[in-house]
């Protein structure tokens, strides 16, 4: 398993350091993959609802939010525009120290669990990465991939309780997630819109 | 049952508006005055004849009637029955009807899903739901709208999914502490079975789940200091979105958080008081000095809910007696934002600016909308003789009698800020000397039916609280302390 989460996190760092918007996409697909394989190796597939987030995972994470989203994309930013967390090299150091941190929690918490402590470390760097390209960029489709890139920690996270969710409550995540993709879908198409023109200091919200 | 009929008729009135393409036009405002109404008389309803201190479980164990849930089903209720009748025109704040099938069939996906979460019994699936309000609502921020207001819905979904993150991260701790490493022990996230245990395991991971649980609704609430997302969203949205962003949604989830410390604190009583009053302490300073700088009334409104807020935060961390107080605060809370938001709404349509200075003389000149935005002011300041004053007088006095008194102290200084900065900006609006070339406009009373309804319940609060209302608020107050 500790290669699947290594692969997991490659996923999440990758975009960072080449950053496009295709490449960025496909890599929250690969998070899907992995974190689809993580819950095979991690849990016995003994019941509907381990199922049923088994086939949410591969189907919506992996297949389903790439396709959409590449598919949703209207005009591509040029690709001097797209960054995930800016192009600095104190912001990419930056990067690093939050995945120092992830690994620190990781040790942390999973006190000597090799298991748990890479589970931890790669949720807690996928949920600061992704925070910091939400909080970071002020274009909508950096912070997309953000939010994507947290859920996909918050997945981590979830995978790493031994918890047994009723069928109706697990059926009610993945229809969630249909719904969260289909949702972020609908501000895609309306990013241009959205993006503010580079160089401004635009204040939002105020008339 | 009847309970769960409330979110099965908005259901059924949204589907019904899905496949009667043709009539849907013409039906969508009485479908939604109709459902909003049933909703209303099944929560009533239920609530009448609910024992006290009965607790029902609905649909096998996923749904529970108790006092919280009931106080919480009737507000939504009694809020979304005065969304309902807010006149046509201003639901999409657009000119046509078409427009308004969108925001009314939403909106009733919006209530049903509300009124699964205040129901139900299992943690996660209560914050699937509150996810899906929220995914259900954001769009309808900047529907038909610009970019700015495209933003503040982005914005405003960016926090929500942040919020809710972390409270799910919360949650997993949780059961990560329950379960042990090998998952060697039994995880269970219903509620009931939940505060059977003896024991919430590690505490490591359940003090790390305490502490994102309140961080993330913090966030949901727009507590400080992730509330960046609500002026923006509060002041962009269409009013009647407005109003279920601030009196129904807020309500959900403040619920999710009464649930949640009503349940650690049940293990520890005096949990999570010291990160509740720390919030509320920063988001009521926060919001001050924004106040004080407010050149938009409908943007003072909103950092004046971050405030409210605040308090409710600040009560509900010092626990014990003030948990009355907060109850009735929260209560109050819905209905004065509610009846601010639609009069803004209102006032907006005629003067087409949200801009203070641009406002003299609102009560001469549109007088309905005018005595409305003057009592819900006077609400929002906490004037007798509205719940809400009642409220903050219980938590101010429980505060000094349990020694908090730098706390008191503080909350006195900044109610006065906000009672001065409020009146500054606010007052001349309403009283100033209008324009010579200002005439009175003609406003029908049904236009201002929503806000007379709520300032009716608010009095009513205020003055005099029937004695099976009293039982119900005192019963939600004993469950904050994890009784």
């Amino acid at each position: 398993m500790t290669n699947l989460l290594i692969l997991d996190m490659a996923a999440v760092v990758v975009p960072v350091f080449f950053p496009s918007w295709r490449v960025a996409v496909l890599a929250l697909g690969v998070q899907g993959l992995m974190l689809s394989l993580v819950l095979l190796t991690s849990h016995e597939i003994d019941s509907p609802a381990v199922v049923m987030e088994f086939i949410c995972l591969l189907l919506i994470r992996a297949v389903f939010v790439p396709w959409y989203l590449l598919r949703k994309t209207g005009p591509k930013p040029a690709p001097g525009d797209f960054s995930l967390v800016g192009t600095t090299l104190g912001e990419r150091s930056l990067v690093l120290l939050l995945l120092a941190c992830g690994f620190g929690a990781g040790l942390v918490m999973g006190r000597g669990d090799t298991r748990e402590v890479a589970q931890i470390s790669t949720a807690a760097s996928s949920l600061l990465i992704g925070m910091l390209m939400i909080a970071n960029q002020r274009q909508p489709a950096a912070q997309l991939i953000g939010l994507f890139t947290f859920e996909g920690g918050v997945t981590l996270v979830e995978l790493l309780s031994p918890h047994a969710m009723p069928f109706p409550v697990q059926l009610g995540v993945s229809a969630l997630e249909v719904f969260f993709v289909l949702t972020c879908g609908q501000y895609l198409t309306r990013f241009p819109e959205m993006a503010p023109p580079l160089g401004t200091n635009e204040r939002e919200g105020t008339r | 049952m009847i309970a769960l009929a409330c979110a099965v008729v908005p259901v059924l009135g949204a589907i019904v508006l899905l496949i009667a393409p043709r009539q849907r036009e013409v039906a969508a405002k009485s479908v939604l005055i109709l459902c909003a109404v049933i909703v209303l008389v099944a929560a009533v309803i239920t609530t009448a004849t609910r024992p006290v201190g009965s607790v029902t479980y609905l649909a096998g164990q996923y749904f529970v009637l108790d006092a919280t849930s009931a106080l919480f089903l009737s507000l939504i209720a009694i809020v979304f029955f005065g969304i309902s009748i807010y006149p046509r025109k201003r639901l999409s704040n657009g000119s046509t009807q078409a427009r308004d099938e969108f925001v009314v069939i939403r909106s009733l996906f919006f209530l049903a899903s509300c009124v699964l979460a205040v129901l139900c019994n299992h943690l996660v699936a209560m914050w699937v739901l509150l996810e899906v309000g929220t995914l259900t609502i954001a769009p309808l921020i900047f529907f038909n709208r610009g970019p700015v207001a495209i933003r503040a819905s982005w914005k405003y979904l960016k926090f929500s999914v942040l919020g809710l993150g972390f409270n799910l991260v919360g949650l997993m701790c949780l059961a990560r502490g329950m379960g042990g490493a090998h998952g060697e022990h039994a995880v269970t996230f219903f509620l009931d079975e939940l505060q059977a245990l003896s024991t919430l395991g590690e505490k490591i991971w359940w003090e790390l789940g305490l502490a994102l649980m309140v961080f993330g609704l913090g966030t949901k609430l727009g507590l400080a200091p992730m509330y960046a997302w609500l002026p923006d969203a509060y002041d962009e949205a269409p009013p009647v979105v407005t109003t279920m962003l601030a009196a129904v949604q807020f309500n959900c989830v403040l619920l999710f958080l009464f649930r949640q410390v009503g349940l650690l604190r049940s293990f520890d009583p005096d949990l999570v008081s010291i990160e509740l009053i720390g919030m509320g302490v920063l988001s009521i300073a926060i919001s001050s000095f924004h106040i004080v700088r407010a050149d938009n009334y409908k943007r003072l409104i909103a950092y004046a809910s971050i405030n409210h807020a605040g308090t409710i935060a600040v009560g509900l961390g010092m626990g014990k007696n003030a948990a009355y107080g907060v109850v009735l605060y929260v209560v109050s809370n819905a209905l004065v934002k509610s009846v601010l938001f639609l009069t803004c709404g209102n006032i907006k349509d005629h003067y087409g600016t949200k801009q203070i200075a641009s406002l003299r003389g609102l009560i001469r000149v549109m007088p309905f909308s005018g005595w409305a935005f003057m009592l819900g002011t006077f609400a929002l300041l906490g004037f007798a003789p509205f719940g809400s004053f009642l409220g903050e007088i219980i938590i101010l006095s429980n505060m000094a009698e349990g020694g908090y008194l730098v706390l008191f102290l503080f909350l006195c200084v900044m109610l006065t800020v906000n009672l001065v900065a409020t009146g500054r900006a606010l007052f001349p609006m309403i009283w100033g000397d209008t324009p010579e070339d200002e005439v009175e406009v003609k406003e029908p009373v049904w236009s201002i039916a929503s806000s007379a309804f709520y300032i009716l319940v608010l009095v009513s609060l205020g003055i005099y609280t029937p004695e099976p209302v009293t039982s119900l608020l005192q019963e939600v107050a004993a469950t904050l302390d994890g009784k």
